[in-house]
């Protein structure tokens, strides 16, 4: 029973979702069609985030600040010059960026000893500032015109980016000690550092990867809405942690799994996607006093606490 | 206890440590399963790209009742777009047509980008933007298109997105001409100014930008152009911008403000830095924020049109367009006043061919509320 809570849960979402999208019975593989090309692209960079989240969490931290570094690496990268250079100059030093940013994360909670959930709100309003000013006298955006580039912004590219990061760092993650080694650091921290665990160089290697992925969601986003600004993905934090924390990841540590990250990704993306489609229906408009869409934060506060208390309740511990 | 959890049951651990009830996701077959049918979903979509829902085609016939008109402003929440919207719910009142006037808070491509896309989806019969970025809607534009959705652009143009129809509030050279001559005028024609403008990507305002500009390299040689400011339609960050550039240029003698919230937030400045009377201001803004300052003589003039005659007329083009009308110079269109194309485009009508200035005289004409 609980193995199929979640996926059915999902079938259930789309079943009562999809048709405010605009799903019809009648022509229901063309429309049906489009609405999860859709969700694919909008979901393609929140699965990126949350493949870093997930381990973020499973080590006993948190990244607050994965929307804000990834607006910066997307202002960052708006400032280059359109054309194929792009891809050697702008792409290899907007994956430094973001491994710098997540670095800086990692090094504050590993070396400093801030508790990472003041250490990521630190960073999280730090990066989001940086952005206003990085856009300083900003010139065009050249993401259209970079040859190639908005192939990463639809389908297929966009899922073959997604895939290839997911199953391939996926299967890899599954089969390595390296992710014990994170299980265990943030099961018990203590223990694991008397079993000879390099604490302090996983935490920087975990909060560094974030910060990659922060990267690539950015390619991700800027490739679909050919854009960016100082209040891009504002927000977006909430919306992975909730997702995370659906699939199955405790926020406490020491348990999470990549493919119910996926599943807790779709989750709230099929949410969100149907508020923002319940806002411009006649049919809610017309019952509902206020605007549809503004029930997004409440959802999402209402999912994370479910999700929090479903996965306390399902793993079968008390917690002591 | 300790919270370590063997997610891998092939982990050689004793069983004793074992906890009762592991977590549901070990890689199960069901997580799996789901994973998989949604990639062969989503590879069904990836074939069904282009095929058009029927209901659409059928636009000219449908009754009125039933047709829907999806408007996207900027943002939602400044007074300008607000006028707007007032104008098209009378209008779409009028014409007994559905109206939906949604947009996002900030004025970001990507978030308008959502609406669009929802829109589309939805299967709506027009969609009218007026876009923050222009080249971000193309592909926007086509997918719509192809399912026969109507596509007008409003207020700001997507030149080469292949939009059907823009509605163009003013001629956008004579606006640009007007603005220039007359900061030239308060300036003596000749010292330093300076460009206060909500965006550098927003196709209105620098088109008017480039037609001011040129009208200075071309009659008034004597003006020099030392900045320029970008304010994201925010009437504080206005102000604060345009108090470092008082400082930062001592010397400066005009400024242009190309948006409804700058024109206010430089008035506001100058008051400030106590240089209201030496530094020119002139803009495009509305009537309320900037009444009192035109009394206090901050501001001699500024111009603008009616931004809910705006939000009226694109509703009424964009019915006609559903309804397979094309505009015809000097005549009018469902309800409209007699329509005005422009010179430079077929495909552009123009709402008020000459903009309606304001001044300390024919201010209090203009109770408009916002």
């Amino acid at each position: 029973m609980r193995r199929i809570a979640l996926p059915l849960l999902l079938v259930l979402e789309v079943a009562v979702l999809a048709p405010l999208s605009g799903v019809r019975s009648t022509h229901f593989l063309s429309t049906f069609g489009a609405y999860a090309n859709d969700l694919s692209i909008q979901a393609a960079p929140i699965l990126l985030l949350a493949f870093g989240m997930t381990i973020v969490l499973i080590s006993g931290g948190i990244d607050l600040s994965v929307a804000s570094m990834t607006a910066l690496v997307a202002c960052v990268l708006s400032k280059f010059e359109p054309g194929p250079q792009f891809w050697v100059t702008a792409i290899p030093l907007g994956l430094v960026l973001g491994a710098g940013l997540g670095l800086a994360n990692g090094l504050l909670v590993a070396a400093c000893d801030v508790p990472p959930i003041i250490a990521t709100l630190g960073t999280l309003f730090l990066y989001r500032g940086l952005c206003e000013a990085v856009l300083k006298g900003a010139k065009y955006n050249p993401f259209f015109d970079v040859p190639g580039y908005s192939r990463l912004g639809e389908l297929p590219g966009a899922l073959i980016l997604v895939g290839v990061v997911l199953i391939v760092g996926g299967a890899w993650f599954r089969g390595s000690r390296w992710r014990r080694e994170i299980l265990m650091i943030g099961g018990n921290r203590v223990a694991a550092r008397y079993a000879a665990i390099p604490v302090g160089r996983r935490l920087v290697e975990v909060y560094t990867l974030s910060g990659v992925l922060a990267f690539l969601a950015a390619v991700c986003f800027t490739a679909h809405d050919g854009s960016a600004s100082q209040a891009s993905y504002m927000g977006l934090e909430l919306q992975v942690i909730v997702a995370v924390v659906l699939g199955g990841t405790a926020v406490t540590g020491g348990r999470g799994t990549i493919i119910g990250s996926v599943l807790g990704v779709l989750l709230v993306a099929v949410l969100v996607e149907g508020l923002q489609a319940g806002g411009s229906s006649f049919w809610i408009q017309d019952r509902l006093p206020f605007k549809f869409g503004n029930l997004r934060f409440v959802l999402l506060g209402a999912l994370l606490v479910f999700g929090v208390w479903l996965n306390t309740r399902r793993s079968g511990e008390r917690p002591v | 206890m300790g919270m370590i959890t063997a997610l891998d049951p092939t982990d050689s651990v004793p069983s004793s440590h074992k906890l009762k009830h592991p977590p549901a996701y070990a890689g199960g077959s069901p997580a799996l399963l789901s994973a998989l049918a949604l990639v062969l979903i989503v590879l069904a979509g990836c074939s069904q790209d282009s095929v058009g829902t029927a209901s659409n085609k059928a636009g000219a016939g449908k009754p009125r009742d039933q047709i829907v008109i999806a408007m996207l402003p900027k943002l939602t929440n400044i007074a300008y777009f607000r006028a707007c919207q007032e104008g098209a719910k009378k209008a779409a009142a009028e014409l007994g047509v559905r109206l939906i006037y949604d947009g996002p808070t900030d004025p970001s491509a990507s978030d308008q980008n959502k609406f669009i896309e929802t829109w589309i989806r939805q299967g709506v019969d027009a969609i009218c933007i007026a876009p923050n970025e222009p080249k971000a809607i193309k592909r926007l534009v086509q997918q719509a298109q192809e399912r026969g959705i109507k596509v007008l652009t409003w207020d700001s143009d997507a030149p080469d997105s292949g939009r059907d129809l823009m509605v163009n509030q003013v001629d956008d050279k004579r606006l640009g001409e007007a603005l220039m001559d007359e900061i030239a005028r308060q300036m003596h024609e000749e010292g330093e100014w300076a460009v206060v403008i909500a965006s550098l990507n927003a196709d209105n305002l620098n088109t008017w930008r480039k037609y001011a500009e040129a009208r200075a390299t071309e009659k008034y040689p004597k003006l020099v152009k030392v900045d320029t400011v970008v304010t994201e339609e925010d009437v504080d960050k206005s102000r604060k911008l345009v108090e470092t550039l008082l400082n930062v240029h001592p010397n400066l003698k005009g400024m242009i403000a190309f948006d409804s919230n700058s024109v206010p937030g430089a008035a506001e400045a100058l008051k400030r830095t106590g240089k209201a009377g030496k530094v020119a201001l002139c803009g495009n803004s509305t009537p309320a924020p900037n009444k009192d300052y035109l009394k206090e003589g901050v501001l001699e003039s500024f111009f603008l049109w009616d931004p809910r005659q705006l939000g009226d007329l694109t509703v009424r083009l964009a019915v006609a367009a559903v309804e397979g009308k094309s505009p015809k110079a000097g005549e009018s269109i469902n309800g409209s006043p007699p329509l005005t194309l422009s010179p430079r485009d077929p495909t552009t009508v123009i709402m008020s061919p000459e903009p309606l200035k304001f001044t300390k005289t024919n201010i209090d004409r203009y109770d408009w509320g916002f």
